[in-house]
């Protein structure tokens, strides 16, 4: 049996579970038979989730950085990923964020007919493993959702957007021509993604409008002075039954 | 002639801006120069997607580059200026607005560990935010794990003397 003395490494390798079977055990002895090494573990304690926490919420205060704009003249491709490039100054605008504190809550001053464009061509990058690959601890999903309605001075509870068909995985404020542009993302049981976007937008009520845009099935509609375009998939029925859904919701 | 890893990494990079800032603001304490430090790593990865290998992780090749860029050339010009060495309190980000989640506990932490020192704040965020094993964090950092476990020893223990004596 080793009895070298128990080093502050291996008591922090220890507590983080990093040492092989063998170690783990001869240091957990150590642990048990020395209180000189327990008073040591005292000193080299470290909450982890306190850690990860705390972290975690600093994500939320990421600002939101410009990508690059792809490179015009791409060659057309069969998919919806060829608009991108025609697109792309269009789309870029959504990255280049210029969100003042008092644009806020400032509604646009013309209707801009163009702006789901712009959000279809940013929703055509999305893939399964967009939202798969970093997902949202309950907590942060609830915070992006809470920032995101504030943002927008529109109230949505997880409860207002569990739709039949939807598993809500975020929200985000993009922006469109310096307007606050909400994104709240969706995947659908067989992992593809659609996003729920709306904006401010001066003018009565519409009839929600099915197209196609980007490749992608889409309805657009405009409620209680705001903007909305719900898009994902490629099936227009199956965007127009779960646009139902969403108005009823916002609605009541 | 877009190839097919350009396409993954500009479709994977939208979702990592924000861990990317993250790890800018581990390095440099400075909410602009992590910002400046993600875009500059964002145009690296674009720039070389042909050297990402499809299949293993983006964040960890992403990660990369972002040390190397601020190691190779942002550090220097960072130091020169007397920026990017400020506690957080400074740097904007315990001031924020409160947040009901986060419990003070937390916010004490992570205020504590961005005071320490580049080497061991860089390691404990890899190893204990990032999920880097030792061997990792040892091979990305380019230091023995030996080092790895030392660095992670001072730190916690500065870390609780530094909390301790709040």
């Amino acid at each position: 049996m080793d009895t070298a003395p128990v080093t502050d490494e291996q008591i922090v390798a220890f507590l983080d579970d990093a040492l092989s079977s063998e170690e783990q055990a001869r240091i957990a002895l150590a642990v048990a038979n020395d209180p000189s090494v327990a008073a040591r573990i005292e000193a080299l304690a470290l909450d982890r989730d306190d850690l990860r926490a705390g972290f975690e919420d600093m994500l939320s205060e990421a600002p939101v950085i410009a990508l690059p704009p792809e490179p015009a003249n791409q060659p057309q491709q069969p998919s919806g990923w060829g608009v991108w490039g025609l697109r792309g100054a269009a789309a870029a605008a959504i990255f280049a964020i210029g969100i003042g504190a008092g644009s806020l809550l400032t509604p646009p001053t013309e209707v801009r007919n163009d702006w789901t464009t712009a959000v279809a061509d940013y929703q055509v990058l999305y893939a399964t493993e967009t939202l798969t690959t970093t997902p949202l601890s309950d907590a942060a999903r609830e915070l992006s959702l809470a920032r995101t309605s504030a943002a927008l001075g529109l109230d949505l509870s997880e409860e207002a957007l569990s739709v039949d068909g939807l598993d809500f995985q975020r929200a985000q404020i993009l922006s469109y021509m310096e307007t606050p542009l909400a994104q709240l993302a969706f995947l659908d049981a067989d992992g593809t993604p659609f996003a729920l976007c709306f904006l401010r937008l001066d003018g009565g009520d519409t009839e929600p409008r099915t197209e196609d845009l980007a490749g992608l099935a889409s309805v657009t509609w405009q409620q209680d002075g705001f903007g909305f375009i719900l898009i994902g998939g490629d099936d227009p029925a199956a965007v127009e039954a779960l646009q139902k859904q969403f108005a009823g919701r916002i609605g009541s | 002639m877009q190839t097919k890893n350009d396409r993954v990494v500009r479709e994977g990079l939208p979702d990592l801006m924000p861990r990317l800032w993250r790890y800018g603001m581990v390095l440099t304490r400075n909410s602009d120069e992590a910002a400046e430090l993600a875009q500059a790593t964002a145009v690296r990865a674009l720039e070389r997607s042909d050297q990402f290998q499809p299949g293993t992780r983006l964040d960890r090749w992403c990660f990369t580059i972002l040390a190397s860029i601020w190691k190779n050339e942002l550090r220097s010009r960072s130091v020169r200026r007397g920026e990017g060495l400020v506690p957080v309190e400074d740097a904007g980000l315990a001031d924020t607005a409160p947040h009901a989640d986060v419990n003070i506990s937390a916010r004490q932490v992570l205020s504590g560990m961005m005071q320490l020192p580049e080497a061991p704040r860089e390691t404990m965020f890899l190893v204990y935010v990032e999920g880097y094993t030792y061997a990792e964090a040892a091979e990305r950092l380019s230091i023995p794990v030996g080092t790895v476990m030392s660095r992670l020893a001072n730190a916690r223990r500065r870390l609780n003397e530094t909390m301790g004596s709040d």
